[in-house]
């Protein structure tokens, strides 16, 4: 008699192995040797309703996830990326809305060549990421004080000297994801989310792919609700810099350095910080 | 006498509670007397969903009932988990915390799917032993519910029902009766459900599930996407008026939950669906009609779906499917 960690690995296997593009069905005299038979259901047909569970359970979810990927992809292509991840990486975590840790990842090391944008991988990577973390935002700690705490924080701001301007640490929203996209992937999720009313609103199946263009976004969360936001490439790195706790004197010094930010305009920065604090990218200044 | 629900609240009939119900439940458009989430949905969770949780919270009586327990696996329990489980019961002052007879996954891995236990000793021993645990930290019983199954493994050494009462009287925890699913695995494996209820200890019934399957002839599916039929109404008449009796006539009706997770409708028609619940808890204290649900058991491969109707349906797992985006309303 097998223990019960080997009945349970044999089960686990039989289940999810069956996903792979190289596996075989067990035939029934196996299955019957681990799993008991009836006269309305063979031991390998009641394998198969776990299997087609197991399948069908984690397709939906990355379609859930991935309106826009499915979209831009079709079905049938999504799926056989995300059976390729799963052979690779199993479901780990508790939560199923966790299922597409590490997808992203995956994609980035499977492409075909990491340098060439072969049939628009790049296009399908940034998608999937801007995806993956709108989803990762709903569930984080988002800015649903934002209006109070930015009033006050403006205040300060509007009245610092130029010198305790430079001294402030300023302190991104929990929420803040910053991508930088090889293409306007979140014009393109805006258009498969829109519902289809109007005379502008086009069926998604008949939406276009993007065309490559660079774009800096932050992402938050702010009173529940999920924001991107198309920077300019040097506000999209103030804000990675502050992520990085500098102050803005750090700030300014780091991207005089890398030439991201030749002039060090103080008003400039006051103005978008303000901006920031009013659109939920920055939590507060310290 | 034996304490009716080992001691624990008769809540009345609850739904599941659903994302896109969330916004009616806050404007007091609903009518149900408690709500059943999947803990799961909450745990690492600071967003709206959670938000609104808390909210509900404060107005209705809220049961916990996850899905990645795993109480049956061979990997050790994950202990941070049930401490966000403890943490998550404490917020939302959770009537109690349940999850289902089954393992989830073994070696790290999670299939999100309830896999059916080895029937025999050394896993009723296993299973016994870190109910204990489970129960130590959550300091708390828990409640666990019988799954629907689809297969039994070659070797099993007992039936379903003995399993489950030796588990709650060794261990000493609730039961959650989901009354469909001894329907569906009754069909599935070729039992009497009658058998298995008259099993049951019936002080240890905290609560009762009720849900809609799919028939595809050669077996059933637990899809949680249509009406309950009537062979569940039928089996849940017998089990409500078996608790009755077993608490000597002194018990309320065990707190009962319908299911509905694919397909999911409006709160108007689950209520519907509930009001029928409280009629068929009622008619407990009517004379048994056994004969006749048994009747009626001998009907199932004329209910429900025929086989190649929906190819697409497969069994649910207590609602934890992914839920879209939650964002304000």
């Amino acid at each position: 008699m097998m223990d019960l960690a080997q009945h349970q690995q044999w089960l686990q296997t039989a289940i999810t192995q069956v996903q792979t593009p190289t596996h075989i069905a067990l035939p029934e005299h196996l299955a019957s040797s681990y799993l008991q038979s009836t006269d309305n259901l063979a031991a390998s047909q009641r394998l198969h309703i776990y299997q087609s569970s197991y399948r069908a359970r984690v397709l939906q979810s990355f379609h859930a996830i991935f309106p826009g990927l499915r979209t831009l992809l079709g079905t049938e292509l999504l799926d056989a990326f995300v059976l390729d991840f799963l052979a690779h990486r199993a479901p780990r975590h508790f939560s199923i809305n966790r299922i597409a840790d590490g997808f992203i990842e995956h994609l980035e090391n499977t492409r075909p060549n990491a340098r060439a944008n072969h049939d628009g991988i790049d296009l399908l990577i940034d998608l999937a990421r801007l995806e993956y973390h709108l989803l990762d935002i709903s569930e984080a700690e988002g800015m649903e004080n934002a209006s109070s705490i930015s009033s006050v924080e403006i205040a300060a701001l509007s009245n610092a000297s130029d010198a305790q301007l430079l001294t402030y640490q300023p302190q991104v929203a929990p929420c803040l994801r910053l991508l930088h996209c090889r293409y306007p992937v979140h014009h393109y999720l805006n258009q498969v989310s829109q519902p289809l009313s109007g005379t502008e609103a086009k069926p998604v199946d008949a939406l276009e792919a993007p065309a490559a263009r660079e774009v800096f976004l932050g992402l938050t969360r702010l009173n529940y609700r999920l924001a991107s936001r198309e920077l300019a490439a040097p506000q999209w790195h103030l804000l990675r810099l502050c992520k990085e706790q500098n102050t803005i004197a750090q700030v300014l010094q780091k991207m005089h350095q890398l030439a991201l930010f030749p002039r060090a305009d103080v008003e400039l920065i006051r103005l978008w910080l303000g901006n920031f604090l009013n659109q939920g990218l920055l939590a507060r200044l310290t | 006498m034996k304490q009716a629900h080992l001691g624990l609240p008769a809540l009345g009939f609850g739904i599941g509670l659903r994302s896109q119900h969330i916004p009616a439940i806050l404007r007091g458009e609903c009518g149900v007397d408690w709500f059943e989430i999947i803990s799961e949905n909450y745990l690492q969770n600071q967003g709206w969903r959670r938000h609104a949780l808390l909210q509900i919270a404060e107005r209705y009586p809220i049961v916990m009932h996850g899905v990645s327990l795993s109480i049956g696996s061979a990997d050790a329990l994950d202990f941070a988990y049930l401490n966000q489980l403890k943490q998550l019961a404490k917020q939302t002052k959770a009537a109690w915390i349940s999850d289902h007879v089954c393992w989830t996954g073994v070696a790290g891995q999670n299939t999100h799917d309830l896999l059916p236990m080895p029937l025999n000793e050394v896993s009723l021993q296993h299973i016994v032993q870190r109910i204990g645990i489970v129960q130590d930290v959550l300091e708390q019983r828990i409640v666990l519910e019988n799954p629907s199954t689809y297969a039994r493994f070659a070797d099993d050494t007992m039936n379903e029902w003995t399993f489950i009462k030796a588990m709650a009287e060794q261990a000493d925890c609730g039961i959650l009766l989901d009354v469909n699913n001894v329907y569906v695995s009754s069909v599935n494996h070729g039992f009497d459900p009658y058998t298995y209820l008259d099993a049951m200890p019936m002080h240890r019934v905290v609560q009762m599930h009720l849900a809609g399957h799919r028939d595809y002839g050669s077996h059933i599916l637990d899809t949680h996407d249509s009406p309950v039929c009537d062979p569940v109404w039928h089996l849940y008449r017998y089990a409500q008026q078996k608790a009755k009796r077993s608490s000597g006539g002194k018990t309320e009706v065990i707190a009962t939950l319908l299911e509905w997770d694919a397909e999911i409708p409006e709160l108007p028609q689950l209520e519907a669906e509930l009001t029928k619940a409280k009629y068929w808890a009622d008619a407990a204290w009517m004379p048994p009609l056994q004969s006749h649900a048994k009747r009626q058991m001998q009907d199932h491969p004329q209910l429900g779906v025929q086989p190649g109707q929906c190819l697409h349906a497969y069994p649910a797992m207590a609602g934890a499917e992914f839920e879209q985006l939650g964002s304000a309303p």
